[in-house]
C-alpha cells in the first residue's frame, strides 16, 4: 500500500468479491470469466451436428443413444474480463471532507483489487478535456500496487469536457470491457455522458460520489457559494425553506440519474464520502448483480 | 407636535449609511468554496453565476433598516407635546420663614394663631376645593425649597403635610427658592399652577419666584402685628469716661467693654423694656432701656477682662420676652502659610495680615508638616504632586503637571502686557492684572476645570484651579520683577488667595452664622458642637462646612480649645409688617394654566423595533415547511 489509497480491510473486502458479468466478452487469454468463445472450457454451452474433424471426445454419446444422432457437446472457454474504471477528475470531485476524489480513488483501487484478485485485468482512464489513460489494463497479482499508484498521480483538471471524454472511451473500448464510472455527475452534460456510456456496448456501472455537505449542507445565513471548476459564486440565503429546497432538489436529481440508468442499462449506487464502503460493495453492488 | 427628549440622538440615524453600504456591496455574504454550484443554482432559480440580491436579502435589509430606525427613536424619546389650556396642577408654597411665626392672625374660633397656622388653614380649604384627581405639591421656603408633599400623594397626606408645618429661624431667601421650584417644574412637566403664601418678606420682591413658575398667585397674610426684637449684638472696647487704666499705662486686669445691639419696636409706640446681658451663664449688666417705634441701636457697659465667651442678650417688656439674640466671641484659628524657596519681601509685606503666621523654608518639608498648614508659597520651586494643601506656585509648575483633569498642562514661554481673564473666579475679585507687562513668564495650557486668570501674549500666566489636595494658583512669572508686585492689585490678589483658601473671620464672626444657612469656615482639629438643634459640621479638606438650624447658642469643643458658636435670625425677619409685593398687583394669575402637555410615545418604537426584529427572525429563518420529507428516500 504504497500510495496510501486503500485503507485497512479493503484488500480483504476485494479478495472477498468478484466480477459478476451478466454479458460474455472476448478477451485475449484464458481466464476465469466466460467468454464467446467456445470449445476450450469445461462449461456446458450447447449441442450441434457432429462434422467431420471434430474430436470424437466432444460427442455426446448418451445423446446418440437416446435420439441416434451425433451431437457433439460446445463447452464455453473461460476467457479474462477488462474492467476499465473511469475516474472523474474535475475540480468539483477536489472537495468535501472527506474529499470526493480521494474517496473515488479508494472505490477503483477496491474494483481494481476485485477484478485483479479473480484473474482479470484492470485499467483506469480519467475524464478531464477528453480521455486520458492513466492504466492501460494488466493483470497480475503486481498490476495492483500500480494501479495504486496510478490513481494517486491522477490530480484534479482545469478542463473538463466529459462528453468528449466518453466519447474517446467508447471509440477504444466499446464492447470489450465492464466500465465503471465513478464520478460526482455534478455537471449538466450527465445525461449525455450516461448514455455514451450505455451506447459503448459495456456492461457498465456507476457510482456516484457524492460529499457530506453535499447530501446534507450545513449551512445558515447568508452565503455565496463559490463554485471549483468555474469560481462563479452564487448567493443564497440558506434558511430553512431554502435547505428544504436543496433537498428535494438533490433527490431529485439523484432520483433523475438511478432512473436514466435503469431506463439504459446502467448500475447505479450512490457512494458518499463517509459512507460505508463495505456495505457498498457487499450488498449494493452485489444486490445489483454486478459483484458477487 | 411631535418631540423628542433627546433629539441629538437622531443623529445616530447615520450610523444607517455604511450599515446599508455594507449590505449593498454584499459583505455580510459569507464566502463559501463549492464543489459544484450546480444544485444551489437549480434551488436559487437562476442563471449560473448571476451575482443578483435575493429578494429576501432586500428584506431583511428593509427589516434591519426598520429595526435600527426604531432603536433610534426610542432613544431619542419620542413624545406628543399639546399646547392649549390643561388642568393644572396646584403647588402651595408656604412662607415659613421667622416672620411667620408672628402670631396676629385669628382662627374661626377667633383665637389667636400664627401666620403660618393661618397660611396652612387657608391652603387647606383651597385644596378642599379642586376637583378630586387634580395634582397638589405642597412646599415650604424659606432660606430654600423644601418640597412636602408630591403630587402623587393624597388629600389625606396634603392635609397632615399642611398641618405640620411650622416657621423657622431663616428668612426667605427667593433665589435659591425660585431655582429649586423651577428645576422641580422642569422635572416634573406638565402645567402647575403656583400659590405663595406669604406674608410678604421675599428677599427678591416675588419676581424671581415668579418668573420661574411661569406665574404667581399670592395670598398675603399678616394682620396688625409688627413684630420685634433685638439683633446685630457686638462687643467693643469702651472709650471716654468709662476708659480704663489700662490706657494710662500697665494693663489691669479688666477693661470696659460695650455690648451694642440694634433693636426692634413693631408696636407703633414707644415701649419700656429691660435689657439684659449675660455671658457664660453670668448676668454681665442689666439696663432699662425705652425703644421708639421702629429700630434703634442701644449700648451696655459692662466690665471684663476679656471679651471671649458667648453672649447672650435679652429683651423684656411687661414680664414677657421682646427678643433675645446670642454672639460667639473667639478668636479664630491662626492661618498658617509656608513661603519655600526665595525669601520674597513683596511677598512678605502681601502676607502682613493679623492672624496669619508665616513660615519660610528653602525646601518643601514632610508631607505631615504640609498637611497642617494653609496655604503654600513656592516661588521658583517646583512643589511636588499631590501636595494636601492649598498651594501658590510662582515661576514654576508644581510637578504632576498634564496628569489628567483638572491640572494642565505647561505652555511656551510668554511676554508682553498682561491682560485680565474676565470670569467670577474668587481670585479674580478686584484684580486688574492690565497695567503690568512681563518679560519672561511660564505659561500653562488649561484643562477642563482650569480657570484662567490672567494672559500674557494670548498665553496664559496666571491661573486656578482645585485638585484633591486643595485650590492650586499658579502665576508664572515673579511679580517683584514684574510691574505686577508694584500694582495695587498683588495684595488684593493675595488677599483673595487667602480668602480661597481659608475664609478669614474676625473673633466676633468666626462662631456666628444666621439660621438656615450654610458657611465655610476653618475650625480647630476635633472640632464638635454640642446641643439640640446645633449646625452639622462636614469636613471639606481644609475647611469645613457649617449648616445651622436653630437660632441659639451652642457649645463647642475642641483639640486644645473650646468655646460658643451663635446662630441668629437674619436681622431683617423682626421687622413682621406685612408686605403687600409690588408682583402681586401687576400678574394676578390666570385660574388655569397654558401649559404643554407631554405625551410619552417610548413604547411606541420599543413595540416596532420588537416586531421588526421578530419578522427579521422569521425570514432569516424561514417559514418551517408543514410536511417535511425525509432526506434520503430518493437516493435509493
Amino acid at each position: 500500500m504504497k500510495a496510501g489509497i486503500l485503507l485497512p480491510g479493503d484488500r480483504e473486502l476485494a479478495s472477498s468479491l468478484g466480477l459478476a458479468t451478466r454479458r460474455r466478452y472476448a478477451g485475449l487469454a484464458a481466464g476465469e470469466q466466460r467468454s464467446p468463445a467456445v470449445g476450450g472450457g469445461i462449461e456446458f454451452a450447447d449441442y450441434r451436428e457432429y462434422l467431420p474433424g471434430d474430436d470424437p471426445r466432444a460427442v455426446d454419446w448418451a445423446v446418440y443413444r437416446r435420439l441416434g444422432k451425433l451431437l457433439v457437446r460446445i463447452c464455453a472457454e473461460e476467457r479474462e474480463l477488462t474492467l476499465m474504471i473511469l475516474l472523474d477528475a474535475s475540480r468539483s470531485m477536489d472537495h468535501g471532507e472527506p474529499g470526493k476524489l480521494g474517496h473515488a480513488r479508494r472505490l477503483a483501487c477496491i474494483l481494481a483489487g476485485i477484478a485483479i484478485g479473480g484473474g482479470n485485468r484492470a485499467g483506469l482512464c480519467s475524464l478531464g478535456p477528453g480521455l486520458i489513460e492513466a492504466l492501460r489494463p494488466e493483470r497480475g497479482k503486481a498490476s495492483l500496487e500500480g494501479f495504486e499508484g496510478a490513481c494517486a498521480r491522477l490530480l484534479p483538471l482545469a478542463e473538463f469536457r466529459p462528453a468528449e471524454a466518453l466519447d474517446g472511451f467508447v471509440a477504444r473500448y466499446g464492447r470489450r470491457c465492464v466500465a465503471v464510472l465513478i464520478s460526482d455527475l455534478m455537471f449538466p452534460e450527465w445525461p449525455q455522458v450516461l448514455g455514451a456510456l450505455a451506447a459503448s456496448g459495456c456492461e457498465a456501472q456507476v457510482l456516484q460520489v457524492l460529499s457530506r455537505d453535499e447530501l446534507d449542507p450545513a449551512v445558515r445565513g447568508e452565503t455565496t457559494f463559490v463554485d471549483a471548476e468555474t469560481m462563479r459564486e452564487a448567493p443564497i440565503h440558506a434558511d430553512a425553506a431554502t435547505l428544504m429546497r436543496y433537498a428535494n432538489e438533490l433527490e431529485g436529481f439523484l432520483g433523475s440519474v438511478r432512473r436514466t440508468c435503469g431506463g439504459l442499462g446502467l448500475g447505479w449506487a450512490l457512494a458518499p464520502t463517509d459512507g460505508d464502503v463495505a456495505r457498498l460493495f457487499r450488498d449494493e453492488l452485489c444486490e445489483g448483480g454486478f459483484l458477487c | 407636535m411631535l418631540t423628542f427628549a433627546s433629539p441629538s440622538l437622531l443623529w445616530l440615524g447615520l450610523a444607517l449609511i455604511p450599515v446599508v453600504a455594507l449590505y449593498l456591496l454584499r459583505r455580510r455574504f459569507r464566502r463559501r468554496p463549492s464543489g459544484s454550484n450546480y444544485l444551489w443554482n437549480r434551488v436559487a432559480g437562476r442563471a449560473p453565476g448571476s451575482s443578483r440580491p435575493e429578494l429576501r436579502s432586500l428584506l431583511l435589509l428593509a427589516l434591519q433598516v426598520g429595526a435600527v430606525l426604531c432603536a433610534v427613536l426610542a432613544a431619542a424619546g419620542p413624545a406628543i407635546a399639546r399646547r392649549g389650556a390643561v388642568e393644572s396642577g396646584l403647588a402651595i408654597l408656604v412662607d415659613v420663614s421667622a416672620s411667620m411665626a408672628t402670631e396676629d392672625m385669628t382662627d374661626t374660633a377667633g383665637r389667636l394663631e400664627s401666620r403660618v397656622a393661618a397660611a396652612a388653614r387657608a391652603a387647606l380649604g383651597l385644596v378642599e376645593g379642586l376637583a378630586p384627581g387634580r395634582p397638589v405639591a405642597v412646599f415650604a421656603c424659606s432660606s430654600g425649597l423644601g418640597p412636602l408633599v408630591g403630587p402623587d400623594a393624597s388629600r389625606g397626606h396634603v392635609a397632615a403635610a399642611l398641618r405640620n408645618l411650622a416657621p423657622t429661624d431663616s428668612g426667605f431667601r427667593e433665589l435659591p427658592v425660585a431655582e429649586a421650584f423651577a428645576a422641580w417644574l422642569a422635572s416634573h412637566g406638565g402645567a402647575w399652577e403656583a400659590v405663595l403664601f406669604t406674608d410678604g418678606g421675599l428677599d427678591a420682591g416675588g419676581e424671581r419666584l415668579a418668573a420661574a413658575a411661569g406665574g404667581l398667585r399670592i395670598e398675603t397674610l399678616g394682620g396688625t402685628g409688627r413684630g420685634g426684637g433685638v439683633a446685630d449684638l457686638r462687643i467693643e472696647e469702651g472709650f471716654g469716661a468709662g476708659r480704663p487704666a489700662a490706657t494710662a499705662g500697665a494693663r489691669t486686669a479688666t477693661t470696659k467693654r460695650i455690648a451694642s445691639f440694634r433693636a426692634f419696636n413693631g408696636r407703633g409706640e414707644a415701649l419700656s423694656a429691660t435689657a439684659q446681658l449675660e455671658r457664660d451663664g453670668d448676668v454681665l449688666a442689666e439696663t432699662a432701656l425705652v425703644l421708639a417705634p421702629g429700630w434703634s441701636t442701644c449700648e451696655l457697659a459692662f466690665p471684663a477682662a476679656s471679651p471671649d465667651g458667648g453672649y447672650e442678650l435679652s429683651l423684656s417688656s411687661g414680664g414677657k420676652d421682646f427678643g433675645r439674640t446670642w454672639l460667639s466671641v473667639h478668636a479664630a484659628p491662626t492661618r498658617r502659610v509656608l513661603l519655600v524657596g526665595r525669601d520674597d519681601p513683596y511677598l512678605r509685606a502681601a502676607l502682613a495680615y493679623t492672624g496669619i503666621e508665616l513660615f519660610t523654608s528653602a525646601n518643601f518639608p514632610n508631607p505631615k508638616i504640609l498637611s497642617s498648614l494653609d496655604l503654600v508659597v513656592a516661588e521658583g520651586v517646583r512643589a511636588p504632586a499631590g501636595l494636601a494643601c492649598p498651594l501658590l506656585s510662582i515661576a514654576a509648575l508644581p510637578e504632576g503637571e498634564g496628569s489628567g483633569d483638572p491640572i494642565p498642562s505647561p505652555g511656551p514661554l510668554a511676554s508682553g502686557d498682561l491682560a485680565t481673564v474676565p470670569g467670577s473666579h474668587p481670585l479674580s475679585r478686584f484684580v486688574a492684572w492690565e497695567g503690568s507687562r512681563v518679560a519672561e513668564s511660564l505659561s500653562l495650557l488649561p484643562s477642563p476645570g482650569t480657570s484662567a486668570l490672567a494672559t500674557a501674549d494670548g498665553k496664559v500666566v496666571a491661573a486656578a484651579w482645585t485638585e484633591e489636595g486643595g485650590p492650586r494658583a499658579f502665576i508664572g512669572f515673579d511679580p517683584a520683577r514684574s510691574d505686577f508686585g508694584l500694582s495695587p492689585s498683588w495684595p488684593i490678589f493675595v488677599a483673595d488667595l487667602l480668602g480661597w483658601c481659608a475664609p478669614r473671620e474676625g473673633p466676633q464672626s468666626a462662631y456666628d452664622l444666621e439660621a438656615d444657612s450654610v458657611a465655610q469656615r476653618v475650625l480647630p482639629a476635633g472640632f464638635r458642637l454640642e446641643g439640640r438643634g446645633a449646625p452639622v459640621v462636614t469636613r471639606k479638606g481644609k475647611l469645613s462646612l457649617l449648616e445651622a438650624g436653630q437660632a441659639g447658642l451652642y457649645r463647642w469643643s475642641a483639640e486644645g480649645d473650646s468655646g460658643w458658636l451663635a446662630v441668629n435670625r437674619p436681622a431683617e425677619e423682626l421687622d413682621a409688617s406685612p408686605r403687600i409685593l409690588a408682583i402681586h398687583a401687576q400678574r394676578p394669575l390666570p385660574l388655569a394654566s397654558r401649559g404643554l402637555s407631554r405625551r410619552d410615545l417610548s413604547l411606541l418604537p420599543l413595540a416596532g423595533l420588537l416586531a421588526f426584529l421578530v419578522a427579521e427572525w422569521l425570514v432569516w429563518r424561514g417559514l418551517p415547511p408543514a410536511f417535511p420529507r425525509r432526506r434520503g428516500d430518493a437516493r435509493r
